[in-house]
C-alpha cells in the first residue's frame, strides 16, 4: 500500500473523479485529517458538500416510491435459498446511456414526471377501490349478525325529530337497558331486540333526537356497539346482497387495475431502476468530494493505493487533467493500524481467505496465513471425515455450488471451492484408510481391493493417535517458526525468545533425551525452561502445560475420524439387522442406510469443518497471528443492474 | 467359558455412555434452542445461524453413542460373542489369569470407558450456554460468527478427551482393535 496525493485544477475535478471511480483502485481518505497544521489551514479550505446531493437524494426517494408501489402490486420474482445456492437465475444487466451531471438530473426529473403521470391515476383508483372493499367487508361482517332482523335499514337514520339506532348489545344487559332508557326518555322510546347468539342480541332503539346524546352515552356504557348502516336500504338480507354485487364489481375493477399497473410496471420499472442506479453512482461522485480540500482554483485529494497500481493511475490522472496536476506517492507510516490491507493469494488459495478473515484480516505488516491454512485445513478435514464416499458427496456439493450460485456470487464460489477441495482431501484419506460408507465396501460387498492401504483406523488406533499427534507437533512448530521469524524481523527479540525459541529448545532437548543424549538434552530443556521462566515470570509453568494441551488438542483429529467411521459402521450394522425382517426388510434397510449415512455425513462434516477451523484459530494462529487489519475498500462504481 | 458377567458389565458401561451423554446433549441443545427461538422471533432469517450453533452441543451425544457402540461391538453384544471370547483369552494370556477373569476385567473396563465419554458428555451443557450467547451475539453482529464458533467449540475439547480416554481404555484392554 502507498499513500497517493493528487493536486489538480478544479476544472478537471469531475472528470478526474469519474476516472478514479471507474478505475476502482484508490481508497479515498479525508484530507482534512492529514492537513491539520496551521500553514495548510491558511492555504486550504474544506471542500463544501455539493447542493446537488440533496436534489439527487430527493429524486432517488421518488424513484423508490414508484418502485415500491410496483413491487407491492407485481413483485419481482426472487430465488429461494436453495435455488440461490444451486441454480440461481442470472442477474439482469441492462444497457445504460452514459449520461451524468445536470443532464442526468434533468433526464431523471423528466422520467419521474412521466412515470408519475402514468401511475397516478391507476394508483388513486386502486387506493379508492381497496379502501371501499375494506369498508364493505366490515359492513358485511356486522350485517351477517343481524341478517334475520326485519327492519328497513333506510329507516335507521337520524332526523331532526327522531333518532334510530341499531347495534349489538350483551344479552344479559337487555332488561337493564330498557329501564335505563325509559328513565332517560321519560318512556318516550321504542326498543326492539332479538337474540342472535348465547350472549349477544341485536337491538333497535328509536328515541327523540333531543335526548339522542344521553341515549347513546348510556347505551355505550351498557356495552351497545352501534352499527353504521348509512347508505344501505332494505332488510339486512337485501342489503347484504346489494353489497355482494358491489363487492364483485369492485373486485373485478381491482383486478383490472392490477393488471394495468402490472403493464405499467413492465414498461417503466427497468428504466426507473437504471436511472436510480445512475443517480446513486452520481451521488457517490459528489459525496466523495467532502474528503477533499481546495483553494480557489485547485483541489487536493488523498487516498490509499496498492503499490502495483500506482504507475497506471499516475498516467491516467495526467491524461485526464492534461498535465495540470501533481501526483505524488509516499510510503505509509509503518506503524498505524488504519493502513488498509489488500490480500494477494494465488488463484486456488485465494478462496480460503474467507476462513482467515473469519478470524481477522491480517494487519498491514503481518503475514497472511492463508497459504498455510488452505492445505492444512484440507488435510485436517480429510482425517476427520475419513470416508471416500462422504468425500465424493462433499465434493459434489462443492461442484454444485460452483456451477450454481458460484457463477454470480463470489462468496458462494469461495465455499464451492472449499467444499470441493476438502471433499477431494477426504476422498484421498478415505482411500488410504479403506473407508467407503465405513466398512460397507469391504465387509458387506466384499470388495477386497478397497481394503485400507496405510491402516484401518478402527484397528490401529495407537498408530492413528501417534500420527495425529505428530501432525499436530509439526503444525505447531510451523506456527512457532513463522512467529519466530516475524519477531526477529521486527527486532522483538524478547518475544522471539519468550514466545517461540524456548519451545524449540525444550522440544529438541526432550527429543535428544529420548534418543539417549542425556547431557545435551537435559541442558537444552533447562535452557528452554529458564528462558520462559525469566521472560514470562512465575506463571511460566502454564506456558508449558498450555503447549502440552495444544499438542493433545490435535487428538481430536483421531476422535472425530473414529466417530465418523464408528457411526458409519453402526449404520451398516443396523441396516443389516433390519434386512432380516421378512418382505419389507430390504426396503427398511435401504431407508436406514441412506438416512443414517446422510446424517453421519452432515453431522461429522459440520464437526470436521468446525474443529478444523478451531485447530487453526486457537492452536495455530495463537503462535504468530493477531489479525484485525482494516479492509481495503477502493472507491469504485457499484453496478448491479447496468452494464458498463 | 463363562463371559456373562463381563458382558453384563459392558452393557452397563454402554448404557452409561449413551445415557449420560444424552443428558448433556439434550440439556445443551435445549439451552441453545431457547436462545435460537428468541432470535428467530425477532428475525426469522436467523434460523440458519441458530441451527448451526444448536447443532454444536449435539456432538457429545454422538460421542456417547459411539462409545456405547464400540463397547457393544467389543464385547459381542453387537455382532456375536466369539470375538470377545478370543479377545478375553488373549488378554488372559497377557495378564496371566483365567479367561473368565479377563472377561470380567474387560467388562469393568467397559464401565470405565462408558463413564469417561458419558460424563464428559455433560460438557454439552456448558457448550449449550455458550452457543445460546453466541446466537444472540451473531444475530446482532454477523461478523462475530467465526469467533463465537471458536468460543463455543472450546467446551467440546473435554468431550473429545473423554472419548479419547474411552478409546484408549478399550484399546488397552483388547476391546477394540484386537
Amino acid at each position: 500500500m502507498r499513500r497517493l496525493h493528487i493536486v489538480a485544477l478544479s476544472k478537471y475535478k469531475y472528470p478526474l473523479i469519474q476516472r478514479l471511480h471507474e478505475l476502482g483502485v484508490v481508497q479515498m481518505t479525508d484530507v482534512t485529517r492529514t492537513m491539520e497544521s496551521p500553514e495548510w489551514a491558511q492555504l486550504l479550505e474544506k471542500h463544501p458538500s455539493d447542493p446537488t446531493i440533496r436534489q439527487i437524494t430527493a429524486q432517488v426517494m421518488s424513484f423508490n416510491k414508484i418502485l415500491d408501489f410496483f413491487g407491492a402490486v407485481s413483485p419481482l420474482p426472487e430465488d429461494n435459498f436453495f435455488k440461490m445456492l444451486f441454480s440461481p437465475s442470472p442477474p439482469k444487466k441492462m444497457e445504460a446511456e452514459k449520461v451524468y451531471g445536470t443532464k442526468l438530473l434533468e433526464r431523471s426529473e423528466r422520467l419521474l414526471e412521466e412515470a408519475n403521470a402514468a401511475v397516478r391515476e391507476p394508483e388513486e383508483r386502486l387506493n379508492r377501490v381497496t379502501s371501499e372493499l375494506g369498508e364493505i367487508s366490515t359492513k358485511v361482517e356486522s350485517l351477517e349478525k343481524i341478517r334475520d332482523f326485519r327492519v328497513d335499514l333506510a329507516d335507521v337514520v337520524k332526523t331532526d325529530l327522531l333518532t334510530v339506532l341499531i347495534g349489538i348489545a350483551p344479552k344479559e344487559r337487555a332488561s337493564d337497558m330498557t329501564s335505563k332508557l325509559s328513565e332517560i326518555t321519560n318512556g318516550i322510546c321504542y326498543i326492539g331486540s332479538k337474540d342472535i347468539s348465547q350472549i349477544e342480541s341485536v337491538v333497535l332503539v328509536v328515541a327523540l333526537s333531543e335526548v339522542s346524546k344521553d341515549v347513546s352515552d348510556s347505551l355505550r356504557r351498557i356495552g351497545f356497539e352501534r352499527m353504521d348502516v348509512s347508505g344501505l336500504s332494505g332488510t339486512p338480507a337485501e342489503a347484504l346482497s346489494t353489497l355482494g354485487e358491489r363487492k364483485a364489481s369492485l373486485a373485478s375493477e381491482e383486478e383490472f387495475l392490477r393488471s394495468e399497473i402490472k403493464k405499467l410496471a413492465e414498461r417503466w420499472r427497468d428504466k426507473l431502476l437504471v436511472h436510480r442506479e445512475l443517480l446513486l453512482i452520481e451521488r457517490d461522485r459528489l459525496d466523495v468530494q467532502t474528503n477533499f480540500m481546495r483553494t480557489d482554483e485547485t483541489f487536493i485529494l488523498e487516498g490509499w493505493i496498492p503499490a502495483k497500481s500506482i504507475g497506471s493511475v499516475k498516467e491516467e490522472v495526467l491524461e485526464v487533467t492534461k498535465g495540470y496536476s501533481v501526483v505524488k506517492e509516499s510510503n505509509p507510516n509503518p506503524s498505524p493500524d488504519d493502513i488498509p490491507v489488500y490480500l494477494q493469494n494465488p488463484p486456488f488459495i485465494r478462496h480460503f481467505q474467507v476462513l482467515t478473515e473469519l478470524y481477522g484480516r491480517p494487519k498491514y505488516h503481518e503475514i497472511d496465513p492463508t497459504f498455510m491454512l488452505a492445505p492444512v485445513f484440507m488435510l485436517f478435514f480429510g482425517i476427520m471425515l475419513t470416508d471416500a464416499v462422504y468425500g465424493v458427496m462433499m465434493a459434489a456439493v462443492g461442484l454444485m455450488l460452483l456451477r450454481g450460485g458460484g457463477r454470480y456470487s463470489s462468496s458462494v464460489k469461495d465455499f464451492g471451492v472449499i467444499f470441493a477441495a476438502i471433499g477431494c482431501a477426504t476422498i484421498g484419506f478415505g482411500i488410504l484408510t479403506g473407508g467407503y460408507f465405513g466398512d460397507f465396501a469391504l465387509k458387506y460387498l466384499g470388495i477386497s481391493a478397497l481394503r485400507p492401504i496405510i491402516f484401518d483406523p478402527m484397528v490401529d488406533v495407537q498408530l492413528f493417535l501417534i500420527l495425529v499427534l505428530v501432525i499436530g507437533l509439526i503444525h505447531l512448530n510451523l506456527g512457532l517458526l513463522i512467529g519466530f521469524k516475524e519477531n526477529v524481523q521486527r527486532k522483538q527479540f524478547k518475544d522471539a525468545f519468550g514466545d517461540q525459541f524456548w519451545l524449540f529448545s525444550l522440544q529438541v532437548g526432550i527429543a535428544l533425551l529420548m534418543m539417549g543424549m542425556k547431557a545435551i538434552g537435559a541442558a537444552l530443556i533447562l535452557v528452554g525452561v529458564l528462558l520462559v521462566a525469566i521472560i514470562h515470570g512465575p506463571l511460566f509453568f502454564f506456558d508449558i502445560t498450555g503447549y502440552l494441551g495444544d499438542v493433545l488438542s490435535y487428538a481430536r483429529l483421531l476422535a472425530l475420524g473414529l466417530a465418523t467411521t464408528g457411526i458409519a459402521m453402526t449404520v451398516n450394522i443396523l441396516s443389516s439387522m433390519i434386512e432380516g425382517v421378512p418382505i419389507i426388510g430390504i426396503v427398511l434397510a435401504a431407508i436406514v442406510f441412506v438416512i443414517g449415512h446422510i446424517f453421519n455425513w452432515g453431522m461429522n462434516g459440520l464437526g470436521g469443518f468446525v474443529h478444523g477451523i478451531r485447530l487453526h484459530y486457537v492452536e495455530f494462529f495463537n503462535k504468530f497471528y493477531e489479525g484485525g487489519g482494516s479492509e481495503y475498500r477502493p472507491y469504485r462504481i457499484r453496478r448491479e443492474l447496468t452494464k458498463e | 467359558m463363562d463371559i456373562s458377567t463381563g458382558v453384563a458389565l459392558a452393557a452397563v458401561g454402554a448404557g452409561i455412555s449413551m445415557g449420560a451423554a444424552a443428558i448433556g446433549s439434550g440439556i445443551g441443545v435445549g439451552i441453545a434452542g431457547a436462545a435460537g427461538a428468541g432470535a428467530i422471533a425477532e428475525d426469522p432469517g436467523k434460523f440458519g445461524t441458530a441451527l448451526v450453533f444448536q447443532a454444536l452441543p449435539q456432538t457429545q451425544g454422538i460421542y456417547g453413542f459411539l462409545g456405547a457402540v464400540l463397547i457393544m461391538i467389543g464385547t459381542g453384544i453387537l455382532g456375536g460373542y466369539a470375538a470377545f471370547e478370543s479377545a478375553a483369552t488373549s488378554l488372559a494370556g497377557l495378564m496371566d489369569t483365567t479367561p473368565e477373569n479377563a472377561a470380567l476385567i474387560m467388562g469393568l473396563a467397559a464401565v470405565g470407558g462408558g463413564l469417561s465419554v458419558g460424563l464428559a458428555g455433560l460438557s454439552a451443557i456448558g457448550q449449550g450456554i455458550t452457543a445460546a450467547g453466541s446466537i444472540g451475539a451473531v444475530s446482532k453482529e454477523p461478523g462475530a460468527f467465526g469467533k463465537c464458533m471458536v468460543l463455543t467449540v472450546m467446551s467440546e475439547t473435554f468431550a473429545v478427551f473423554g472419548l479419547l480416554i474411552t478409546i484408549l481404555i478399550l484399546v488397552g484392554l483388547n476391546l477394540l482393535g484386537a
